[in-house]
């Protein structure tokens, strides 16, 4: 087998195995021509009242809820279902199921956080921070051992050319050495904002109780050494044992993007919930004036 | 406000009431948190046909919206809210938000929906 027919193998092989469920297969009842009918053009905008307005925003929201609800966080949890069901079957037994008696009771924090912004929620990944995080440290220190291996290479032909030259080889050792220090320096602090800014994103997600539970302390950005004493996340799929089938990480990618779909259909359903009592509010206030009238 | 927007940063974690399954699959997504806190011990319940009363799901409905000040987002399956439809129905407070997901045996019914049953009361239906 030649290196050129791996890959098309593999994408024959991803093919095949490949047995989640694509929103082709479902009937699309809102088409995007269909969309197009309820365009209202932008200079009318103003003729309409209020209550006009929130309708016609009520319902395009009511739209886009539907549709996400309907399509794309269903087929999510329908793949990411059928995935997991595929990897039970893959195991062989009927007692080894991948469910309740596999769960981690040990004491450990959620991968995933939420933050409220501006009224809607946002998805925070710790997982991805971390990985994100360990890969710049190792970049850093890789970065860091180069530097160093450099400065030693300069010092030490400093040295040899000091031997045979004036005072000025002593000032370029200096400046050499102050320069590799303040960059050194430099990337250190470039690090801890790094640090800073990926803490802020994780520490929404690190509650008090749970430092006190794992036993960590408040974040020291002073020494580097801190890093070990930050609460680690594991990803969950560990949980189910070291050679999981790779049919569960499948079904773990479709449930995470259920997860992060259903962020969203919460935010819209929180927003028509709220144009549904402001639109109710003007509608009495509607019936008070005409009655009074 | 600033109280309630420090109120709202603490509410970081999603909570689940559903089936086997869908439970598997909420904690593979990284939902799932453990404590040896009172009271907070963990953040989802596994629903077992048979095995799990509605008084318990009852109870852990209100430990995850009243009872714990640290849950944004409760997803429940909607074949186990209906088991408990006065307690959703009448949930009023904004947070923590509840979310109806599907489950595997029991697939998404809009006519349960509760955000559309408000719009379509909205509108006179």
């Amino acid at each position: 087998m030649t290196t050129d027919q791996e890959p098309q193998l593999q994408k024959i092989v991803s093919a095949l195995e490949d047995i989640s469920i694509k929103s082709n297969d479902q009937q699309k009842e809102i088409t995007n021509s269909d969309a197009a009918i309820i365009e209202i053009p932008h200079d009318i905008d103003s003729e309409f009242s209020e209550i006009d307005a929130k309708t016609i925003e009520l319902v395009e929201l009511v739209a886009k809820y539907e549709q996400l609800v309907n399509d794309d966080n269903r087929l999510n949890f329908i793949n990411g279902f059928l995935n997991l069901s595929r990897a039970n079957y893959n195991t062989g037994t009927i007692s080894k199921r991948f469910g309740a008696d596999f769960y981690d009771l040990r004491p450990h924090t959620a991968c995933v956080s939420l933050q409220y912004k501006k009224d809607t929620f946002e998805l925070v990944d710790l997982l991805e921070f971390q990985r994100a995080k360990t890969a710049s440290e190792k970049a850093l220190k890789k970065a860091k051992d180069d530097k160093k291996a450099i400065t030693e290479e300069k010092e030490y032909r400093d040295e040899d050319s000091k031997e045979s030259e004036s005072e000025t080889t002593f000032d370029e050792k200096y400046h050499l050495t102050k320069d590799s220090k303040s960059t050194a320096l430099k990337s250190n602090g470039g690090h801890e904002d790094n640090q800073v800014l990926k803490k802020r994103g994780g520490n929404n997600a690190i509650n008090s109780s749970e430092k006190k539970s794992s036993g960590t302390k408040e974040i020291d950005l002073e020494s580097e050494k801190q890093t070990e004493k930050e609460i680690k996340v594991r990803d969950p799929i560990y949980q189910f044992g070291a050679l999981a089938p790779y049919q569960l990480k499948q079904a773990q990618n479709y449930f995470s993007s259920a997860l992060k779909e259903s962020v969203r259909v919460v935010n819209i359903q929180n927003r028509i919930s709220k144009l549904v009592n402001e639109i109710e509010i003007l509608q009495k206030e509607n019936i008070s004036s005409t009655a009074q009238v | 406000m600033s109280s309630a927007n420090e109120a709202m940063a603490k509410r970081s974690l999603l909570a689940a009431i559903a089936d086997e399954d869908s439970v598997t699959g909420l904690l593979l997504a990284g939902v799932g948190q453990v404590s040896n806190e009172v009271g907070k011990e963990t953040n989802f319940l596994t629903v077992i046909p048979g095995k799990t009363t509605v008084e318990q799901v009852e109870e852990a409905f209100d430990t995850f919206t009243s009872g714990r000040d640290d849950i944004a987002i409760l997803l429940i399956n909607q074949h186990i809210a209906d088991l408990i439809r006065f307690k959703v129905d009448s949930y009023t407070n904004a947070f923590p938000a509840i979310l109806e997901i599907p489950s595997k045996d029991h697939p998404y019914d809009p006519e349960k929906d509760s955000i559309l049953k408000k719009v379509r009361r909205l509108f006179g239906e």
